[in-house]
């Protein structure tokens, strides 16, 4: 096992702590066992980001290429997400029951996948590919910290006047919590855009058509169609409540099978990204 | 009657019921498209796709979803739900003027004088001065996320004009988009253009093995020219293998190269509204044609692709055929290049005795000559005279892109990314606040619009300020 590896290990161990501490925290309503699982998610991101960085170093390109990489890139770029949401306002400690599970199930699997080097090939070879997956990244962690705050906003929902209510009293108003969920989903639908727009440009350089409808490109204007209805049901049509956020838990998932399951289930000229064949 | 009807379709438009529909008819429609076989109703991979899904198919085949993207069903919904954006856009720009407008009016409001029409009006707690009462709201809104400022006894937090606008400029540039897509598919030209090295072939429709021009394409640059210079089998640059890699030049009229370039994956070549890429690569059988005097009466270049299930490892490109002087086929012939083996298959590269397989049948299909000349040799040819061959060389599959509305597609993107970028990163916020002192104590009076992108609500906004004030339990206008 290198070093490289052991480092991942450390981190998602970090992360099975927090989510537990999470978990803990809230159930049995002690504030200081959320606040320090904020910490020790923190703390997960150090040797996540020593083992990517001694990849990167190793093979010269960044976490873009095959499972393994991809979905640690996810992951990263989650935890971050929420750590900084949570630093920035600590009244949203809590929803880091919601996403950490995400954070550890996509790490988890990734260290589970095969963890081969792929070169970068003559079609990935370009600039774009950096600010095309930068993009990808961070907007499927905004859409990450919606899916967990859905769920927070849920759990409560249903019980406005119960043990859950109480446990998550700290939190912001639920109003509030909507609107946070209503703002990244804005942000992510916005940064999902900017993926699309810049894989549309570097699709135009690399094979001379900007959309083919490749699956990978359907599925990304799907997902994108999705939070766009999402964005009407929210700011025109006013809906609120618990439909809101059930739709905004439903989709996240749908945007990671994008990232990573399309190119496991179709025949797609993105296979390359995910699987290390030529893309 | 007229009128009447024109609200009723401008109503249906601009509903949000028929752009949430639409919006999910695409979505669903784009994701059955991903799981049913695309191409065209007889090629091999739709019948394999019918056959193995007899159930489906006819649904699938009446939906016309084996060409899910230019189905009519699916252009109607796009072009419906362009309409939708742009009614959407027009209601957009409505509420963006009406937003601007209060914004601009409450940045320039009179600090003195006191707020018309408040939103909120709270009774201070009777111990508390004007001025205290500002202090007391400020830090409370400030917890609450509003950071506001001292404008003589108002306190303010107002949003520039301009935030009001992102909605609307993503939604108009959006529909700006939708026709810039439709534009594009009515004057664009793409094809494919087999060239051989040292080859120069005119940039019209006969030159491309494939194309597909818009109705409204220009019919490309009859001057234009396109010669392929070199060709590297295995280019390596960055250390990166970049694979097979020709060098292109497109000639102008006088026969002047206007660029030259080496064109590979990432790195292709533009020059106007034309780009230029080579997805692929065979080879080339330059054929040379002799009289029965044994004089050069002309030459060919015949192509091969490379085929790792042919039997000597290339498949002809067309056939050829030799016509007498009235137009009557004398004979077809179709040229293969027997390639080297390499493993189980075949070394996609020159043979090492460049050679080719020459099949010549009569009009009629009867078979005339089946052989191998190598590099050099000659044989006769039934009709008289001899066929030599001259050289076995490489050749590029050029994909040439014409299509002048790339540039504007660009722009159009950039403003929605812009637009969609004050739409979701600006606040657009309105509070005004000030506190008038009568003779039941301080009333602080609030103008409050938080529209987007605030990290609070007006309920919030309003328990704070009560609590904050001291007014609990008192009443409050609102």
């Amino acid at each position: 096992m290198t070093l490289e590896i052991v480092f991942m290990w450390v981190a998602l161990t970090f992360y099975v702590v927090a989510t537990g501490m999470f978990v803990f925290g809230v159930a049995l309503n002690r504030e200081v066992l959320t606040r320090r699982a904020v910490l020790v998610s923190a703390l997960g991101l150090v040797p996540q980001i020593v083992a990517l960085g001694v990849r990167w170093a190793r093979l010269g390109h960044g976490p873009y290429i095959g499972y393994y990489e991809v979905a640690n890139a996810l992951t990263l770029c989650t935890v971050a997400f929420f750590v900084i949401a949570a630093w920035r306002n600590p009244r949203l400690h809590a929803t880091g029951i919601g996403i950490m599970p995400v954070a550890v199930l996509l790490l988890g699997g990734s260290m589970l996948a095969s963890k081969a080097d792929f070169p970068i090939t003559a079609s990935l070879a370009s600039y774009w590919l950096f600010i095309h997956v930068a993009f990808a990244n961070v907007a499927f962690a905004a859409f990450a910290a919606s899916f967990g705050f859905a769920v927070v906003f849920v759990i409560r929902q249903r019980s406005t006047s119960g043990k859950w209510a109480k446990r998550l009293e700290r939190m912001p108003e639920q109003e509030v919590v909507e609107g946070l969920i209503a703002r990244l989903v804005l942000a992510g639908f916005l940064l999902w855009g900017i993926m699309i727009a810049t894989g549309a440009i570097w699709a135009n350089e690399s094979w001379g058509r900007y959309w083919s409808w490749d699956p990978i490109e359907t599925w990304s204007l799907i997902v994108w169609l999705i939070y766009a209805i999402y964005l009407h049901l929210r700011f025109m049509r006013h809906w609120k409540g618990e439909r809101l956020a059930w739709f905004a838990i439903i989709a996240m998932p749908i945007a990671l099978f994008c990232l990573v399951g399309i190119p496991t289930v179709f025949n797609t000229i993105h296979a390359g990204y995910i699987g290390g064949a030529e893309g | 009657m007229i009128g009447r009807a024109w609200r009723v379709v401008v109503g249906f438009l601009a509903s949000m019921r028929t752009a949430v529909g639409l919006l999910l008819f695409i979505g669903v429609w784009s994701m059955v498209a991903t799981v049913v076989t695309q191409g065209a109703d007889s090629s091999s991979s739709v019948i394999a796709w019918d056959a193995t899904n007899p159930s489906f198919s006819p649904v699938v085949r009446w939906l016309g979803l084996h060409q899910a993207f230019t189905a009519p069903v699916f252009w109607a919904a796009a072009l419906l739900l362009a309409m939708c954006t742009s009614a959407c856009a027009w209601r957009r720009a409505k509420v963006a003027r009406f937003r601007a407008r209060a914004l601009t009016a409450a940045a320039a409001a009179d600090p003195l004088s006191p707020i018309q029409a408040p939103d909120l009006g709270i009774v201070c707690d009777p111990a508390l001065s004007g001025q205290r009462a500002l202090e007391i709201a400020s830090g409370a809104l400030e917890r609450l996320g509003i950071r506001m400022r001292r404008r003589g006894d108002m306190l303010t937090a107002v949003s520039p004009a301009w935030s009001a606008w992102g909605s609307a400029v993503f939604h108009w540039a959006l529909v700006a988009l939708i026709a810039a897509v439709l534009v594009g598919q009515l004057v664009r030209s793409e094809g494919m253009m087999p060239v051989a090295v040292g080859q120069t072939l005119a940039d019209v429709s006969a030159s491309y093995a494939l194309s597909n021009s818009g109705p409204w394409h220009y019919g490309g640059v009859a001057t234009r020219s396109i010669r392929l210079d070199s060709f590297d089998p295995d280019y390596k640059t960055g250390g990166i293998d970049r694979g097979a890699v020709p060098t292109i030049s497109v000639l102008d009229g006088a026969g002047e190269a206007v660029v030259t370039q080496r064109i590979y994956p990432n790195h292709m070549l533009h020059t106007g509204s034309l780009a230029i890429n080579a997805p692929a690569c065979g080879l080339s059988a330059t054929l040379s044609f002799q009289d029965k005097a044994g004089a050069e009466s002309g030459r060919v270049i015949r192509l091969v692709d490379f085929s790792q299930t042919a039997t000597e490892g290339t498949s002809p490109i067309g056939l050829l055929s030799r016509r007498d002087s009235a137009g009557r086929i004398l004979m077809k012939m179709s040229v293969t290049v027997p390639l080297d083996r390499a493993g189980q298959g075949f070394g996609e590269w020159i043979p090492k005795r460049p050679s080719a397989r020459l099949h010549v049948t009569s009009a009629d299909g009867g078979l005339l000559f089946d052989g191998i000349v190598r590099k050099g040799e000659s044989v006769d040819l039934p009709e008289g005279g001899a066929v030599r061959l001259v050289d076995i060389g490489w050749f590029s599959w050029l994909s040439l892109v014409d299509d002048p509305t790339i540039p504007v597609i660009y722009a159009v993107m950039v403003v929605a990314l812009v637009g969609l970028s004050v739409t979701t990163l600006a606040r657009q916020q309105l509070v005004l606040v000030t506190a008038t002192e009568g003779s039941e104590g301080v009333r602080l009076d609030v103008a409050l619009r938080l529209w987007r992108n605030v990290p609070t609500s007006r309920g919030e906004v309003e328990r704070e300020l009560r609590r904050a004030l001291g007014s609990d339990g008192k009443g409050s206008v609102s």
